[in-house]
């Protein structure tokens, strides 16, 4: 018997467009998420309780009134993660609802990962990823006890810092390596919703008195008296902030580790959202619905569409976007010393980087794998998420990023009791599709 | 309503409808979860499930990010260093 449910890997704006799409279409995908409710990122308000959150925005509410009209015919799969494909086309879930089964495609919208860049004392208890405060924030409505600082780059770090304004729990400062306010007039390119956004965030900043340290890189943090000490440096000149929390951000990238479609045998796979390109939430909602329309026509249940690349729109304000955002011309490029840590997972340092580049270049050649197996970076749970970028960006004539991380399963840890407990629907589907 | 609470390495932690494990202990005023297995500490730091620095051992699920994870009245949930120090007593 052929399973005739197609999986949808990530439940953000473009997995609920795509399962929506293919809902309509008469199918019953599977739709699984490893967080505990729908929304993704972005939208993590929709699984909130509605009294704690703000309001909804117009797009999230109608995103979740599409998807509860399709909602009986999805297989929604919470608390649930994929894990990996074998060369049968078997899809391994594991978790609260795991199973073993032979989806007819895949949707992969795995959505974005935040960059930050490594800095001596990024490992310290209390500072994380300016997304995580966000994500606390807009499932509960509250942040972490004490004072906050943003730091990175970004237009992220507005929106989180306006919100935290929103929660009553305004930021120290916001931390920022470009000058994004010094052009106004390149600015006045970018489409009116963004325009828009971006300056009811920063009036809100503005009214709050929340500093924007604009031009101004953190270089380090470190403890002191129980506390988290940011020191900043602004063209020689150097400051010191106290706080309790220090949430980073230095751009998005894909999350798109592991996901290749040269991985999942005959069985069709797309790319949907960010995870395909980061273009941000309105851009991974069409997109959802475009990967959804190629796997209809993949399996021919309607004339569907050909690849087409992202809208020209999308990719040119997030060019204009990069622009704004540009580090500040003054700023000098950080200097991290050698005991910083680039790979979090492992404890690998810089120092143990630069000696691996001598040592082999004495003896033999590096090469991405060398770095990996030998010197474990890239290794560790997070399977290079945090690491891999600066490892490439360091070694420039070594190794490249796409080499570094290279293809493989799972795409993240998995429990081996997951794996023996997951039924195994491979032979007989429970669900069958009437189409 | 009584106020629910998770058990904390034996502490009782209090959350709310929707708190993750996480989001409950750093509303405690608890931003380590322990030490990771490099002696760095566990804490989060992404948030959503992808850089594995929360890990934490849950009652009744075992080794999972506490990110991801929802509250569960009184459900023991203990930092990975706590389980690693009783259980490798022996060497
Ligand atoms: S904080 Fe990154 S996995 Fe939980």
């Amino acid at each position: 018997m052929i399973d005739t449910r197609p999986l949808i890997v990530g439940a953000g704006p473009a997995g609920l467009r795509a399962a929506i799409t293919l809902s309509d279409a008469g199918l019953h995908p599977v739709l699984v998420d490893h967080a505990p409710g729908i929304g993704g990122a972005v939208y993590a308000n929709l699984r909130a309780q509605p009294n704690l959150t703000p309001k909804l925005t117009r797009e999230a509410r109608i995103l979740r009134q599409d998807f509860d009209r399709v909602r009986p015919r999805v297989d929604l799969r919470l608390s649930t993660a994929f894990a990996a494909f074998d060369q049968t086309g078997t899809a391994l879930l594991t978790g609260q609802a795991g199973m073993m089964f032979k989806p007819r495609a895949v949707i992969f919208a795995t959505g974005a990962r935040e960059r930050i860049q490594p800095r001596p004392g990024w490992t310290l208890a209390g500072v994380s990823s300016a997304g995580a405060l966000q994500i606390a924030l807009k499932t509960t409505g509250t942040l972490p006890l004490g004072r906050l600082l943003l730091a990175g780059t970004g237009p992220l770090l507005y929106a989180i810092a306006a919100q935290m304004v929103a929660a009553d729990r305004p930021p120290v400062a916001v931390i920022e390596t470009g000058n994004p306010l010094r052009h106004p007039l390149m600015a006045l390119r970018l489409p009116a919703r963004v325009l828009t956004e971006a300056t009811r965030y920063i009036g809100q900043l503005l009214l709050a008195g929340v500093p924007i340290l604009s031009g101004t890189d953190l270089t380090r943090i470190e403890t002191r008296n129980g506390a988290l000490i940011a020191h900043t440096s602004r063209q020689g000149r150097w400051a010191e902030i106290s706080v309790d929390h220090i949430g980073l951000h230095d751009g998005l990238a894909r999350n798109d580790f592991g996901i290749s479609a040269e991985m999942t045998g005959q069985t069709p796979v797309f790319q949907a959202g960010d995870c395909r390109s980061v273009l941000g939430r309105w851009a991974a909602e069409e997109d959802g619905k475009r990967a959804a329309e190629q796997v209809l026509h993949a399996l021919n249940a309607t004339p569907g569409r050909a690849a087409i690349a992202p809208d020209q729109r999308f990719i040119k304000t997030q060019t204009l976007l990069a622009k704004l955002f540009a580090r500040a011309p003054a700023l000098a490029a950080p200097e991290l010393p050698d005991d910083t840590v680039i790979c979090r997972c492992e404890n690998r340092s810089l120092g143990d980087l630069k000696q691996a580049l001598q040592t082999a270049s004495e003896q033999t050649q590096t090469t991405a794998r060398t770095l990996r197996l030998t010197e474990r970076f890239g290794m560790g749970p997070c399977q290079g998420r945090q690491c891999l970028d600066w490892v490439a960006a360091l070694t420039p004539d070594t190794t490249s990023f796409a080499d570094l991380r290279g293809n493989r399963w799972p795409i993240k840890p998995v429990r081996v009791r997951d794996i023996l407990d997951a039924p195994d629907f491979t032979a007989d589907p429970s669900h069958q599709d009437l189409k | 309503m009584s106020v629910q609470t998770i058990l904390w390495n034996g502490t009782p932690i209090a959350f709310l409808p929707g708190d993750t494990i996480a989001s409950a202990l750093s509303r405690a005023g608890i931003t380590e979860f322990g030490l990771r297995q490099t002696a760095l500490p566990a804490a989060i730091f992404c948030g959503i499930g992808q850089c594995q620095n929360c890990l934490v051992s849950i009652e009744g699920i075992g080794v999972a990010e506490a990110c991801l994870t929802l509250c569960d009245a009184e459900q023991s949930v203990r930092s990975l260093s706590d389980h690693r120090l009783t259980e490798s007593a022996h060497d």
